[in-house]
């Protein structure tokens, strides 16, 4: 197939124009991990940088030896682990005796479920459930009242109701019970959506901190984003009404220290993604279709 | 029979999920611990919570027989923490609020009345000081409906004013020999930095100011509308408050900064700010030797090494390690301004915040007593003032007569010291003064109270802030950066102050004005 001048045009420019976007996307991130790698002084030089002008650990240094960081870590991975092994269960279970129509009322079921999505209690009257629960100052606090997502739980319903009936079925005939259906054919059947979910339940435990910072009293069970967060702002200098004969860390080193944190804390997330991406986008697409 | 369970079934669910605003069932009423010792919840406030069994604690109770529990929210979340805590019942009893939060906290009944007489008997030396450094009236002004339910906190920063920094190195290189003391001066110099190459790279890559220096020349027009951390500041004139940004002054201001901007003094970027996103006071751009003019901030801001072997200020430290040793900066004075009057942004040694307690601690009670007993120590005895501030010498400060920190500023806060000054209240100003090198304290009184024409005169918050007080701040910064960049003609000045006035800057004039004849009035 031959194209025309014109089509050629086209597809140049095309690339160009998608070409600089994404630079302009990626720089940004770009910025941070080279400033990580920077001297103090090279990371407060003002201007356009595609290279630090000398390598410097010092950054990494400081933060590989943050204790906060460490702890920071163990406590988002056993939220991750927890949180996620809990909302996918709960989902499930509740996501596939909705999806059969001959639930006796269903419809009841799932407009009680749904209606949580419009109205919520609010922040005070959930703290103090959390509390009169004694959840408070657990991890339980962070995993428990976002047990189940409505929504998550909604698209995994819509996905086993795409799953033909026949199927079901015909284990059944092999005498397969209900467990077995659904763990042995069910969600064999369901492995994209299940990562799909699964990877927005990691994904936001990962990134929460709100929860954590109402709930949570002892710093050292404080989630990572929780402490990256106070890294990152309380990084102003310490020195507001204190005697200034004497620093802790210059100003100028906070913003290598900065980026290294960002880089160290959101690493491994990004690193999940490309694992994750090619279930992510034929998960997303099924649940919208047949939603 | 189905159909009957799944209603029931469904309407308790949905009275399950009315139910949550039940009552309220946890009351924490133990007043002493296991050893008699009188319990007290201290909001701190500081950056990072205190250790359970910091040493440094353990020795203040054992000084004040009490039994110190520490509570730390959030500073970036507070009010919406303290907020849900105080919801949930729990009210801290010992609190830091802000004039509006104070008020706000009064009506809600959530404070508990401080008697003015109980403070003079048990506090003597803070009712003192607190009228010593923060006027006569001070105590009257923190009443409300007569009552006092709170102890005005005093700020030792606020007695200074902001400082003016000058490339001294490039002065000389464009051939002036004195820091530019006046507006016209400034202008000349302004020129040269720009015109001349000051840092003799053979181009013309220099500016004169950035925001900070354009805040600076506002102020010797007489006003602080683009100042930190707010741009609502309050001039009286002829028995009237009026806002800043208003002055028919800062027209003229305006008319020579856009003259600046055309003829390439300004850099450009300074509306994305000098700071470039760090701590207010860091002047990111003039450490880049992009500027050679900035006034980033108090004394301490700027200042110099005192002692062997520190580092100096922030700015200090970072312009030596960006731009060598050889480079230099000097401090200058406030700008005089065309109507030979000249001003530098001032904070003020009250701004408005106050020590208050939660209305578990009844008035009158032992446990008030004992609250105001550790003030008023912490404000009379040095010994014990320099424990909670600066904590042990040897091992957590050095005996240099500067204090100066043998540990982290995290360690610190762990211990719990009183670091940036907001875990107790220091109204001794005095004390703050002996915590200091003697040096550190000239270089204040040398460059930072040279004037005091500018502190703002309305300092509490107005009924209408949270209306209308952020739309009318952005409105100033916006339109004062358009007026400088040229992108609308300054002739329209007064267009904008009508525009202002009806963005509802005319009910904050009426409020501040109300505020201010209450307090202050004749």
């Amino acid at each position: 197939m031959k194209r025309t001048n014109g089509e050629k045009a086209y597809a140049v420019f095309n690339y160009i124009f998608l070409t600089l976007l994404a630079l302009i996307t990626v720089y940004p991130f770009w910025q941070v991990i080279i400033t990580s790698f920077s001297t103090a002084a090279e990371a407060n030089r003002i201007g356009f940088k595609m290279w630090p002008a000398e390598i410097s650990w010092e950054g990494y240094k400081n933060v590989l030896t943050n204790q906060n960081i460490w702890n920071g870590y163990l406590n988002t991975i056993i939220r991750v682990l927890l949180g996620t092994s809990i909302e996918m269960t709960l989902s499930i279970l509740t996501a596939y005796p909705l999806s059969k129509k001959y639930l006796p009322h269903r419809n009841i079921f799932t407009m009680l479920i749904v209606f949580t999505m419009f109205f919520s209690g609010g922040m005070i009257p959930s703290y103090l459930n959390v509390r009169s629960l004694h959840l408070d100052n657990t991890v339980w606090a962070l995993v428990l009242p976002i047990g189940i997502n409505t929504f998550n739980m909604l698209i995994l319903r819509n996905f086993f109701m795409s799953i033909p009936e026949e199927i079901e079925e015909s284990a059944k005939i092999d005498g397969a019970s209900a467990v077995q259906v659904l763990v042995q054919v069910v969600l064999p059947l369901s492995v994209p959506i299940l990562m799909t979910v699964g990877l927005w339940s990691i994904v936001a435990h990962w990134n929460a901190w709100l929860d954590c910072v109402i709930y949570i009293r002892d710093s050292n069970k404080y989630v990572l984003q929780a402490v990256l967060r106070k890294i990152i702002i309380d990084a102003a200098p310490q020195f507001d009404n204190m005697n200034t004969t004497a620093q802790d860390i210059s100003q100028i080193d906070t913003e290598v220290v900065k980026s290294a944190t960002i880089v160290v804390s959101t690493l491994p997330i990004m690193l999940v993604y490309p694992f994750i991406q090619k279930y992510f986008v034929t998960g997303v697409m099924v649940g919208s279709l047949k939603g | 029979m189905k159909k009957k369970l799944a209603l029931i079934t469904a309407l308790l669910l949905v009275a399950g999920s009315f139910a949550g605003c039940g009552g309220n069932s946890n009351q924490n009423s133990s007043e002493t611990d296991s050893n008699g010792r009188i319990k007290i919840d201290w909001m701190s406030q500081n950056d990072s919570p205190v250790d359970a069994d910091s040493p440094v604690i353990a020795m203040l109770e054992e000084k004040f027989n009490v039994d110190l529990n520490f509570i730390y929210l959030d500073r970036n979340q507070e009010d919406e923490l303290l907020n849900i805590r105080i919801a949930g019942g729990e009210i801290p009893d010992v609190m830091r609020r802000s004039d509006t939060s104070y008020r706000n906290f009064i009506n809600q009944g959530i404070l508990s009345e401080i008697p003015e007489d109980l403070i003079k008997e048990i506090a003597p030396t803070v009712y003192e000081c607190t009228t010593r450094y923060g006027g006569e009236n001070l105590w009257d002004v923190a009443k409300e409906d007569g009552k006092l339910y709170g102890m005005p906190l005093l700020n030792d920063n606020g007695r200074y004013h902001a400082v003016t920094i000058w490339r001294d190195d490039w002065l000389s290189n464009v051939g002036i020999d004195k820091v530019p003391e006046t507006l016209e001066e400034a202008e000349e110099a302004f020129y040269k930095f720009v015109n001349e190459d000051p840092d003799g790279n053979g181009q013309k890559d220099t500016y004169a100011l950035s925001t900070n220096g354009i805040t600076a020349v506002l102020n010797a027009y007489g006003g602080q509308p683009l100042s930190n951390p707010h741009k609502l500041y309050w001039t009286e004139r002829d028995g009237e408050i009026i806002a800043d940004a208003v002055l028919p002054e800062m027209k003229d201001a305006l008319t020579k900064l856009n003259q600046w901007y055309q003829d390439g003094l300004i850099d450009p970027e300074f509306i994305t700010g000098e700071n470039k996103g760090q701590h207010f006071a860091s002047t990111v751009v003039f450490w880049n030797g992009r500027i050679g003019f900035s006034m980033p901030g108090m004394a301490y801001h700027v200042s110099p090494p005192f002692i062997e072997g520190s580092t100096g200020s922030v700015n200090w430290s970072s312009f030596h390690q960006m731009q060598g040793e050889d480079a230099s900066y000097t401090w200058g004075v406030p700008l005089t301004g065309p109507t030979g009057k000249r001003g530098a942004d001032h904070w003020g040694v009250f701004a408005g915040d106050y020590f208050v307690m939660g209305k578990n601690v009844e008035t009158g009670s032992d446990k008030m007593k004992k609250i105001l007993e550790i003030n008023e120590t912490l404000n009379s005895d040095f010994d014990t003032f320099i424990l909670a501030r600066n904590g042990r010498k040897d091992i957590d400060y050095i005996d240099d007569g500067a204090y100066t920190p043998k540990i982290e500023a995290k360690e610190r806060q762990a211990l719990g010291l009183n670091a940036n000054g907001i875990v107790y209240m220091t109204n001794n100003l005095e004390f703050i003064e002996r915590g200091e090198i003697p040096a550190q304290r000239e270089f204040s009184e040398k460059y930072g109270n040279i004037v005091e024409d500018y502190s703002t005169k309305v300092w509490g918050g107005l009924p209408s802030d949270a209306t209308y007080k952020s739309v009318v701040e952005q409105s100033i910064q916006e339109n004062y950066y358009a007026f400088i960049t040229g992108a609308r003609p300054v002739s329209e000045f007064d267009q904008f102050v009508e525009e202002l006035y009806a963005a509802g800057l005319e009910q904050l004039t009426k409020e501040a004005n109300e505020w201010y004849d209450a307090r202050y009035g004749a």
